[in-house]
């Protein structure tokens, strides 16, 4: 037996059976002395699967957090070790960053930043920057251009290109795999990132240097902090994934050693492999099962792994490698729809020849992910059940004393010891990040947050799967990124539903007996608290003013690090003027060295040269109205097609000319 | 130079070409509206002397312009550094720009903009369901057997062609 498949059975799933066992066979004793009703058997089975999720959670972070406070020395020494190694020189490494109608503003600043933190560690020939765009606004296509080209013509930041995807197959896949198809052949690794990722140079160059010491490493995944956001919502994870992650990382590590996951971004990819062995297929059937791969990287992982590579998560990377957060329950709602989607497709596949048993098991664990809401929802009605059909009694029979106890005792475990002991860890590996007591306020407030929240995002996951399984347009809808006013209407089309549903169950509750309704008042409380709750969380003078109180503190925000500094200063600072697409327009028509370079990027990608039945028709109304009067698409066709736009660009020097020379 | 050129200018005049020619040489960063003209007046200057050698097609005085403006700021190290570059160079520098002979001929690509191609092929993987599998593996199991049948049967048939 190899040490990996030693330890997943062992150390791994053995402790969580153990426990799960305990548990549910004190549970099991408790619900049947007066025999079994089938509630009880439902509650049983239902508790067992809860119990084994948490109780596997709380055993990954408590591995976690024995690994962090083991290695602590070893760690801080290696570092040191490598800061002094001297820097990459051959190119070898291609940094893409997909992007889909991103604000350009935003995502070129934290690109400059992560370029020069590339040049400020000496490494800047070691790579070349890619933003592979697949935008569809006309308008925010032109604004990458204009600020790719401002970053482009700085000294010493040649190694930036800009591709806008003219054919578009598939989404971020397809785009990734274009960059493979067109520029695969030229590097060794690619870092992948998202439009709101950002990166320290260091640890690029780390990741590099990790790769080029084991190769048989495919993917390493880099564990990525949230950052930059000021809700009150998004404060509350970017806490509790800087005090809690590390140790849920190293224990994610542990677990699955080689058969690790890839989470599609802040990670480096061997090109090679995956180019030959992760070409995605098309999953035979109809959706919402079948069609296309939407969550493309759980499967690119599985078929690395499938092709002999190992996948690891580089869980000692927790510094310098961030990403944003949503920054309010609604944002997070639709994330959850599009990750449910695809984690739930990924069904299909768990039980698919070949893969091996860590790629099924990420599989299974995030469609469970989701799946969990529905387990405790109906968990929720279990008991209600078994409390209407046993009345008052119920109460003399131990049910009320054990099985809410154990659950509660269970409960109150993982939030709280691991919540707790992963915090004390967080101190002692960023001892300055904030005082003791904040620290624990923090943490305090986020296990009250949590908790409140968690009724709401049970209903709202619940949704989530509904309309996954009930969806069949394969539509995978961009990422919001904005932080948009609170407004009740908004509040109310989006937490409508829980708050319904938490009158609904309130009243039952009640109906059926006070006490159930007072054990189980922190999820209809949290329901029906769900508008006012949306309101706090979405806040941001609320999330400023605990961050002036020196609550919710990451450590990014302690001792912010360049990258982001920088970045944020970029974006302050080159911000484009305010204008209008047509003004925008005009400039890319009429200022030859913007034609040019417009032109250029088309060529340079493959330019689209419609029929003069299409376009002519478009040309003679810009010509006589102007850009404005044509829709999004039209815009999109007449900017795609170079002999158009250079054709425009002549007539208009013309118009000018003649009406000059008049 | 009065006449026509490609791409939709049509007939244009010498004056009209001035001013085209003027605001191309502004947008890439010569401002100075007398060095520009000054510029202007020389592409139209070597159009005119290239003018019989083009007559497949006639020439476009602003590709000349073009073509001048490369010559001075590439220094042939990275692929488009010169495009980026120039703006900042005619600006700051004009007079070496004016200074700057303005090449007969450059490469067919005037700009390129992304690196060299460098293809990979990525092949779609084929991801089957345990069903499929099962059914394959049964249908595989199943030839084999019948390989084995058929050559059981062709030795048989054989031996009792070689007994009769």
């Amino acid at each position: 037996m190899s040490r990996e498949k030693f330890r997943s059975i062992f150390v791994v799933t053995l402790p969580v059976v153990l426990a799960t066992a305990f548990a549910s066979g004190l549970l099991g004793v408790t619900l049947s002395r007066g025999g079994w009703s089938p509630p009880e058997i439902l509650l049983q089975g239902t508790f067992t699967i809860l119990f084994t999720w948490i109780a596997f959670w709380l055993w990954v972070a408590l591995i976690g957090a024995y690994r962090l406070a083991a290695t602590r020395k070893t760690r801080r020494a290696l570092a040191e070790l490598e800061a002094s190694r001297p820097p990459l020189e051959t190119l070898r490494t291609a940094i893409v960053v997909p992007i889909h109608n991103e604000d350009p503003d935003a995502v070129f600043a934290r690109v400059r930043s992560m370029l020069e933190s590339l040049a400020a560690v000496g490494a800047s020939a070691a790579f070349e920057m890619f933003v592979l765009s697949d935008t569809t606004d006309p308008d925010i296509w032109l604004r990458e251009e204009l600020a790719w080209a401002e970053i482009r013509k700085l000294p010493g930041l040649s190694r930036i290109f800009y591709r806008r995807r003219l054919h578009k197959f598939r989404k971020k896949s397809g785009n990734i795999a274009d960059f493979c198809k067109r520029w695969g052949a030229r590097y060794e690794h690619m870092i992948v990132l998202d439009a709101d990722s950002i990166m320290d140079g260091a640890v690029m160059v780390e990741m590099v240097r990790r790769m080029e010491a084991a190769p048989g490493l495919g993917i390493l995944q880099a564990p990525s902090m949230l950052t930059l956001r000021d809700t009150l919502f998004a404060r509350a994870e970017q806490f509790a994934a800087a005090t809690y992650g590390p140790a849920v990382f190293a224990g994610i590590a542990y677990c699955f050693g080689s058969a690790g996951n890839y989470w599609g971004h802040n990670a480096i990819v061997r090109v090679k492999p995956f180019a030959e062995q992760c070409g995605l297929p098309g999953l035979p059937g109809r959706p919402p099962f079948g069609g296309p791969i939407l969550s493309h990287d759980f499967v690119e992982a599985a078929l690395m792994r499938r092709a002999g590579f190992e996948v690891r998560l580089a869980w000692d990377l927790t510094v310098g490698s961030y990403e944003q957060g949503p920054a309010s329950l609604d944002i997070a709602r639709e994330r959850d729809v599009r990750w449910c989607r695809g984690n739930l497709q990924h069904l299909r596949l768990v039980f698919a020849p070949a893969f091996s048993a860590g790629s099924r098991a990420h599989f299974a664990i995030g469609a469970l992910f989701y799946g969990i809401s529905g387990l405790w929802a109906a968990y929720i009605l279990f008991v209600a059940a078994r409390y209407a059909m046993d009345g008052e009694s119920g109460v003399t029979t131990g049910f009320e004393h054990y099985a809410p106890l154990v659950l509660s005792g269970c409960v109150a475990f993982v939030l709280l010891g691991g919540k707790v002991l992963a915090a004390v860890l967080a101190k002692l590996e960023a001892p300055l990040r904030a005082k003791s007591a904040k620290l624990v306020r923090s943490t305090a407030l986020e296990i009250l947050l949590s908790t409140l929240i968690a009724p709401i995002r049970m209903v709202s996951q619940l949704t989530c799967v509904i309309a996954a399984v009930s969806d069949t347009s394969m539509d995978w809808a961009a990422a919001r990124r904005d932080e948009q006013q609170w407004t009740l209407r908004g509040a109310i089309r989006s937490q409508g539903l829980e708050t319904a549903v938490g009158i609904v169950l309130a009243v039952t509750l009640f109906s059926i007996g006070p006490g159930l309704a007072l054990w189980l008042s922190p999820v209809w409380l949290g329901l029906l608290a769900a508008i006012p709750v949306d309101a706090l969380l979405s806040s941001r003078r609320l999330g400023r003013a605990l961050r002036a109180r020196g609550l919710f503190v990451t450590p990014a925000e302690a001792a912010p690090p360049e990258v982001i500094r920088r970045a944020l200063e970029l974006e302050r600072e080159h911000a484009l003027a305010p204008s209008t697409f047509a003004a925008r327009f005009e400039s890319f028509v009429t200022d030859a060295w913007l034609n040019t370079l417009h032109v250029g990027l088309l060529r340079a990608a493959g330019s689209r040269e419609l029929s003069p039945t299409v376009v002519e028709p478009l040309v003679a109304r810009i010509l006589a109205d102007g850009i404005e009067h044509l829709s999004k698409r039209e815009s999109i066709v007449v900017l795609s097609d170079a002999t158009v736009m250079e054709r425009l660009h002549r007539l208009r020097c013309l118009e000018r000319a003649e009406s000059s020379a008049a | 130079m009065d006449g026509s050129s490609p791409d939709g200018y049509g007939s244009t005049t010498r004056d009209e070409w001035l001013v085209v020619l003027c605001r191309f040489f502004e947008s890439w960063g010569l401002t100075d509206g007398l060095l520009a003209r000054s510029a202007a007046e020389r592409v139209l200057r070597v159009a005119d002397a290239q003018m019989p050698r083009a007559s497949a097609s006639p020439l476009d005085p602003t590709r000349i312009a073009a073509r001048w403006i490369r010559a001075m700021a590439d220094d042939g190290v990275e692929r488009s550094d010169w495009f980026f570059r120039a703006p900042a160079l005619l600006g700051r520098f004009p007079a070496a720009f004016l200074e700057t002979e303005i090449p007969d001929v450059i490469g067919e690509d005037f700009v390129e903009l992304l690196p060299e191609l460098a293809p990979r092929s990525m092949p779609e993987q084929e991801v089957i369901g345990p069903i499929t599998h099962a059914v394959r593996v049964a249908a595989e199991a199943m030839e084999g057997v019948a390989a084995q049948a058929a050559q059981r049967s062709s030795t048989d048939n054989r031996l009792m062609r070689e007994l009769r």
